[in-house]
């Protein structure tokens, strides 16, 4: 005879995690334990870090590693940051990519954390081999080496996103495929833009340059068939729900815009003023995307609105990405653009339709990647376009040093994405 | 029993007794069980990292919750476009959780109406009190209130329980 109070204590009691959840958790922690044991050196706050050093005494212990590497190991945890600057063909290269990124891989466990952190490793790989480019040493060994890591990060990504559109997380299915879009049309642009630059003395940009359009066209229908259910899912469910979703797309457009703003005015004086003026031009573009969305949203669209702002969002971050990819490269190329088509060089989306074809002009870099069939949007001057921009596009201003100084692997600075 | 357990052993029968709490701790702000499954095992691998770097940890229940309670503070944080109480509003949504069974048969609605017709302050104390049977002198030191505020707010969080329910006999 227990009273309702009790009853609800009983079944808030209910909740917990289920036999499996709970014993594999309890095994990760076990590793956990044994890679840092109590005592084990100072620690240090990331995460990683802390296990990584763990799993290093262990490393170093094991007799399987080369000697020149043991000995570049015990030279203490530095190594693990020296690494992350490491390019293939670097004697640390394996560190980053064997033992950094499987650590920091161990942290991320839900699906999201999951398909975020493949989405950054697909970056790191990218980010890779346009440094390489633009030292003049991509080999074909090196791109080998990050396509095959690349396509199994791709993979994974759509694995992850398959994984939450089954539990019915739509949001974080189409927050997932959303940057993950963002990040490969980013370095398909600067890929491109690379190529250029170097004309024909690299034969291996190209492949990758192809699989990684391939990619981004898959990663778009991904992202569009996340926002389809999504929206589908919105539309049956209390619309305090649906509209609290709305407001946070909204706000997380607004806060991204402010993150590549303040983001490109710290590194003003390592971009030439075409990079600048191009990548404001797409901070308006997402901005004016935002206003769009508030029109729909007044308008009672709410799925078109979502769309926007999510659109908006993206917008933002390749403009990010690609000034952060800019300010990583040697000052003597440069991804510059010709001031009069600024606004329209890249276009992520006002245009109607798909485009199928990736025209094989290297000046131009556009993929229309806009859906919104129903929104029957059309450009800021009142013209509908579709297929490829070829005018305009990126101008190549460069001078491409060939073998120049190897990086001191010391780089920190990691594609923030 | 008076032979010293390692901090090891300690550790992990923490993790035996208390996963589940921290875990419905989490799950019951964040809303997200996946997301509240990372931040359990968070919390456990920061605790971890303290006791590695040789610091003893008189309460490790209460440190737990704290380390929970902040990484959750961080996770609003990050998402700050939502206000604490938007999240709170809809922050219990059984259909999200298709592994929660308990939810498959009961009345779904119950549930949510009633913890989602309190307000969020009530709702962390009461299931902290009455669900994972802390004490109001814990809870209070937890959360870093004083002993009367918390158990003022339990006594209301009842009482705004009984009004929602409407617990005038509502004997099973």
């Amino acid at each position: 005879m227990k009273n309702i109070f009790e009853q609800f204590i009983v079944r808030l009691k209910g909740i917990s995690l289920d036999k499996q959840e709970k014993a594999r958790m309890r095994g990760f922690l076990l590793e956990y334990m044994k890679a840092n044991p109590v005592g084990i050196g100072v620690a240090s706050p990331h995460l990683g870090q802390r296990a990584f050093r763990g799993f290093l005494s262990r490393l170093i212990t094991s007799k399987a590693m080369p000697s020149a590497l043991v000995l570049a190991l015990l030279t203490g945890g530095t190594i693990s940051y020296a690494a992350e600057g490491a390019l293939p063909g670097d004697v640390l290269y394996p560190v980053k990519v064997k033992v950094n990124e499987e650590v920091r891989g161990w942290a991320a466990i839900s699906p999201a954390a999951k398909a975020e952190w493949n989405t950054q490793v697909i970056g790191r790989r990218l980010g890779e081999a346009e440094k390489l480019v633009a030292e003049g040493r991509f080999s074909a060994e090196a791109r080998v080496a990050i396509e095959e890591n690349f396509v199994a990060r791709a993979e994974g990504v759509r694995e992850r996103i398959a994984e939450l559109e089954a539990e019915d997380d739509f949001d974080g299915a189409s927050d997932a495929s959303s940057r993950f879009e963002s990040s490969l049309a980013a370095h398909a642009e600067i890929l491109s833009g690379l190529a250029v630059a170097t004309g024909t003395a690299n034969m291996e940009i190209q492949p990758v340059l192809e699989k990684v359009r391939e990619r981004t066209k898959h990663a778009v229908e991904l992202r569009r068939g996340a926002e389809i259910k999504l929206s589908f899912a919105a539309s049956t469910t209390a619309s305090v729900v649906a509209e609290g979703r709305l407001k946070a797309a909204e706000a997380k457009a607004e806060a991204k815009i402010e993150e590549a703003r303040s983001f490109i005015n710290r590194i003003k004086e390592k971009l030439g003023v075409g990079a600048t003026a191009r990548a404001e031009a797409r901070l308006k573009l997402a901005e004016d995307t935002v206003a769009e969305g508030r029109v729909r949203m007044a308008d009672g669209k709410d799925g078109d609105a979502f769309r926007l702002f999510q659109r908006a969002q993206r917008i933002a971050q390749e403009a990010k990405l690609f000034v952060s990819a800019q300010a990583i490269l040697p000052s003597s190329l440069w991804l510059g653009v010709d001031s009069g088509s600024a606004t329209t060089s890249f276009r992520s989306g006002l245009d109607d339709d798909d485009v199928e074809e990736i025209g094989a002009s290297a000046a131009t870099t556009s993929i229309n990647r806009d859906d919104d069939e129903r929104d029957g949007k059309k450009d800021d001057d009142g013209k509908k376009s579709n297929g490829i921009k070829s005018s305009g596009g990126i101008k190549i201003d460069s001078n491409v040093k060939s073998g120049s100084g190897k990086d001191d692997g010391r780089a920190k600075i990691r594609l923030d994405q | 029993m008076n032979e010293p357990v390692s901090p090891n052993d300690q550790f992990l029968q923490a993790y035996d007794n208390f996963a589940d709490a921290i875990f419905r701790h989490c799950y019951l702000r964040i809303s997200d069980r996946e997301r509240a499954k990372d931040l359990t095992q968070e919390a456990f691998m920061r605790t971890w990292d303290y006791i590695a770097r040789g610091s003893a940890i008189e309460n490790i229940r209460a440190f737990l919750y704290r380390v929970a309670n902040n990484l959750i503070i961080d996770e609003y944080r990050k998402k700050k476009s939502e206000s604490l109480d938007e999240l709170a509003e809809y922050g219990f949504d059984p259909g999200v959780d298709e592994r929660g069974k308990i939810f498959a048969n009961i009345a779904a609605a119950d549930i949510r109406s009633v913890f989602g017709g309190l307000d969020h302050k009530y709702r962390q104390v009461l299931m902290m009190r009455f669900v994972d049977d802390l004490q109001p002198k814990e809870i209070a030191s937890i959360l870093g209130e004083s002993e009367n505020n918390v158990s003022v707010r339990i006594h209301r969080g009842i009482r705004q329980v009984r009004e929602i329910v409407g617990d005038q006999g509502g004997y099973a």
